[in-house]
């Protein structure tokens, strides 16, 4: 699967090409996701415009790479679909991370 | 009661579950009439369901079937997911899931176990049978009576 990923000052942005994040490509998105990561940013804002599905195995490999960060304070889910978000919500992610509507103020929310 | 139902195989690869939600997806908004979110939430529980089998039942060996049959009635939509693997351990049956986790404790967090904490939730009832080497897992959903209305 494809991402899209740029950096605005200290923030990692992070935005999936597909429109399924499930099993069948969760692996290779954490992979990806991890390197991303590894480069050494500790701000993430992942961006989630393009995805119209995702299932346990998706929210899975999101919730294993942001739980090596530690800091729920620094990690921001961005534009979620009203799909998306009711699984946020039944498995209580909403709580975990921070979720908003706009790009920029994800971005604002991690900085500071 | 009337009932309109459709039977989906697919092999055991996880490639060809997104053939079987959009199917479920497709028949769940244009003939059942639910909105956007109803019609993922009974996609991605049926997209679980099929999971499970593939990586657990199966252990993620191709060549094995999965079949999906959905019955549609006015009033409901049920799911049958059956696999001729291994079954569900008997204590996964018995407890019903939860998600029980310090959300500001990240290392509590879950990465998995969630497909039949997802199943439960989203459904109205669940239900487990392993019988003759044949492992069912059906599950239903009362329609709001805005979509029946519509059938």
């Amino acid at each position: 699967m494809n991402i899209e990923s740029r950096t605005e000052g200290s923030v990692l942005i992070v935005r999936p090409l597909s429109k399924r994040v499930d099993a069948s490509v969760a692996r290779e998105f954490r992979e990806k996701l991890e390197g991303l990561i590894a480069e050494g940013t500790d701000r993430v804002v992942l961006d989630m415009e393009e995805v119209e599905f995702i299932d346990s195995s998706g929210l899975g490999a999101i919730v294993s790479v942001f739980r090596r960060m530690n800091d729920g304070q620094h990690i921001a889910i961005t534009r979620p679909k009203k799909t998306v978000l009711s699984l946020l919500k039944l498995t209580r992610m909403d709580k975990v991370f921070q979720i908003f509507a706009e790009v920029e103020e994800a971005v604002t929310a991690v900085t500071t | 009661m009337s009932c309109r139902s459709i039977r989906i195989s697919i092999d055991s690869r996880l490639e060809n579950v997104a053939l079987v939600g959009d199917a479920v997806n497709q028949i769940c908004s244009h003939h059942a009439a639910l909105d956007e979110v109803a019609a993922y939430q009974l996609e991605v529980c049926v997209v679980e369901a099929v999971n499970n089998d593939i990586k657990h039942a199966y252990g993620q060996e191709e060549n094995h079937t999965v079949d999906v049959f959905v019955r549609l009635y006015p009033d409901r939509v049920e799911f049958d997911v059956c696999n001729d693997g291994q079954p569900i351990p008997e204590d996964k049956i018995s407890t019903p899931p939860t998600m029980d986790f310090d959300p500001t404790d990240f290392q509590s967090l879950p990465v998995g176990g969630m497909g039949l904490f997802i199943i439960h939730e989203f459904m109205d009832s669940v239900r487990y049978e392993s019988k003759d080497g044949r492992n069912v897992l059906s599950f239903m959903k009362t329609l709001p009576q805005s979509a029946s209305a519509a059938m």
